[in-house]
């Protein structure tokens, strides 16, 4: 047990090991797959697609569920945070790690790692299914890699791991499942909704800058620039974390546990 | 060394621990003494890094538990038994906390066997006995081999059965030259173990030192005098300081004098003796002498004793 000390290395696989002991949150983790590979692909055998017609000749239109599965991935990021508060074993891992930042990033990369590479394979499966079933005239023989199709099927595939991310940091903001999960139903699902009646008609452009209209932009893999580019989209969805991410770093570090 | 300096918290207007100064010296038990209320949770939460302190500090051989790059090696704390996520199994649990650290994966069946907890290590914690969750809780603590122990109140809520293990793995422990510190509201539990005491109440500093000290601290035992002629010798007795207190017609219990002066009194007054025995106080009666002054809530009948 010489040199036993604590590490990145060890932070990561203390969270991994955490991620895959609990059932419940596994669970979560293959629900939203499993929701997103079901649902997908009967879109895609049915030859249906979400939305209007010209969404049939959308090449990556499948991808419009994702945000289904990325519900589910805020729960299970949420979940991976506040399950640790709600059991007290919260106090097992700071004793553990007690400068506690390194805990938080743990955390986020594995939750946010593991999706994206699950998002990853499932958009790989679910292209080849595309191009099997042949059911969308648009996508037919459309590569993964032409930019018709790379760029809308990264933007869709991004908002899974995101979904995860989002999910560890408003955890660890509120630490509590059920604050959390309505703070992300109330504010960033609902509230773009229900703002505007509230905010003056000067101020409604805000609500492009939440994080789920920036996503919708990254989503549509070029084929719009309105209200604004993907670039900016990306910067505002990073942005989002950065700032949630900051305070809920601040509070873990200033709070007792 | 476990080192508290002037290590204060208050919650708001509450204050937990007020200016509190003990050292705990490497290689023996030290019991951490109060009534509920007192601090001494607050104090351990401190001294692992969960509570920050108001001011003041409380350090691991000078160092802050926090600025170790291998806390568990240093220090196992076990602060309460249902620090465990209830669907995780005792294997895992320990698996997640030895990874931090790089420990072994074979560290964790070890101390699953120390424990005697390997037949349910794969079991959900959730559905353990708090006196299994007790000892779940010491393996974790003992993970990294650790020099210091940290333990607060380890034998509340156990059976008869997990109190004869607790307290023969920590004399186990102390026997191999590491430093105990447990926190206890039972006097008589500490005084099975402890070589130090650290006693305090409302967050404040009572006393600290070896057991013997603070029994002496706490003041003169009490003489029991039997005797045929008790009246007259309580009249003689008397003095400034001293408290006679009449048990039966024969029997006197005098504080404030030891068995040699009121024997020479005796003799001087021509009254004769049955019986003459002194007794120190036992460490609980210390404690509970010490302690009643400083504490928080009781009731008026008890204020009034």
């Amino acid at each position: 047990m010489t040199g036993a000390r604590i590490s990145a290395r060890g932070l990561l696989a203390s969270e991994w090991t955490k991620l895959w002991s609990v059932r419940s949150l596994w669970l979560t983790l293959a629900a939203a797959f499993a929701l997103t590979i079901g649902l997908c692909a009967y879109m895609i055998v049915d030859g249906e697609m979400l939305g209007s017609e010209e969404a049939q000749d959308i090449p990556f239109g499948w991808t419009a569920i994702y945000p289904v599965g990325m519900l589910v991935l805020v729960v299970f990021g949420v979940l991976g945070v506040t399950g640790e508060y709600s059991s007290g074993s919260i106090r097992t891992t700071m004793v553990a790690a007690p400068r506690r930042t390194g805990v938080l990033l743990a955390k986020a990369a594995v939750a946010t790692g593991v999706a994206a590479v699950l998002g990853v394979c499932t958009s790989v499966l679910l292209h080849g299914l595309l191009q099997l079933a042949g059911t969308v005239p648009a996508a037919r023989g459309v590569s993964l890699f032409d930019p018709d199709m790379f760029w809308g099927v990264l933007g869709g595939t991004l908002v899974l791991p995101y979904g995860a991310l989002l999910g560890i940091v408003l955890g660890s903001l509120v630490r509590n499942a059920a604050a959390a999960i309505c703070l992300y139903f109330g504010v960033f699902q609902m509230g773009p909704q229900i703002l505007p009646a509230f905010l003056p008609d000067s101020l409604a452009g805000v609500l492009d800058y939440m994080p789920l209209a920036a996503l919708d932009v990254l989503r549509a893999g070029g084929l719009t620039s309105e209200p604004y580019g993907a670039g900016t989209a990306a910067f505002v969805a990073a942005a989002w974390i950065g700032v949630l991410g900051g305070a809920s770093w601040w509070l873990l570090r200033s709070r007792d546990v | 060394m476990i080192t508290a300096e002037h290590l204060t918290k208050r919650y708001g207007e509450k204050r937990a621990v007020e200016d509190l100064s003990f050292a705990v010296r490497p290689g023996a038990v030290t019991g951490f003494l109060g009534p509920n209320g007192a601090g001494k949770s607050t104090t351990m939460r401190m001294l692992v890094g969960l509570d920050s302190p108001t001011s003041g500090r409380i350090t691991i051989d000078g160092t802050l538990y926090r600025d170790l790059p291998d806390p568990l090696r240093h220090v196992g704390v076990v602060l309460d038994a249902r620090a465990v996520h209830p669907g995780r199994s005792a294997y895992h649990h320990l698996l997640a906390v030895a990874r931090t650290h790089g420990i072994p994966d074979s560290r964790v069946a070890e101390v699953l066997d120390l424990v005697g907890l390997s037949a349910v290590a794969r079991r959900r914690a959730g559905g353990f006995s708090l006196g299994m969750s007790q000892r779940l809780g010491v393996a974790t603590a003992l993970l990294g081999d650790p020099q210091v122990l940290v333990l607060d109140e380890p034998v509340n809520g156990l059976d008869p059965d997990g109190v004869l293990w607790i307290r023969r793995l920590l004399a186990g422990l102390a026997r191999e030259g590491r430093t105990v510190f447990l926190s206890s509201h039972l006097m008589s539990e500490l005084s099975l173990i402890a070589d130090d005491l650290v006693v305090i109440g409302q967050g404040r500093l009572l006393a600290a030192g070896t057991a013997q000290e603070f029994v002496a601290r706490a003041g003169a035992g009490t003489v029991r005098v039997v005797s045929p002629q008790s009246a007259d010798l309580a009249t003689a007795l008397q003095g400034p300081g001293v408290t006679v207190t009449s048990i039966d017609g024969a029997t006197l219990e005098v504080h404030g004098l030891d068995a040699r002066d009121v024997g020479r009194i005796a003799a001087d007054h021509g009254v004769v003796l049955f019986e003459l025995l002194s007794r120190s106080l036992t460490l609980e009666e210390a404690f509970m002498r010490i302690t009643r002054n400083a504490l928080e809530y009781r009731t008026p009948q008890e204020a009034a004793r």
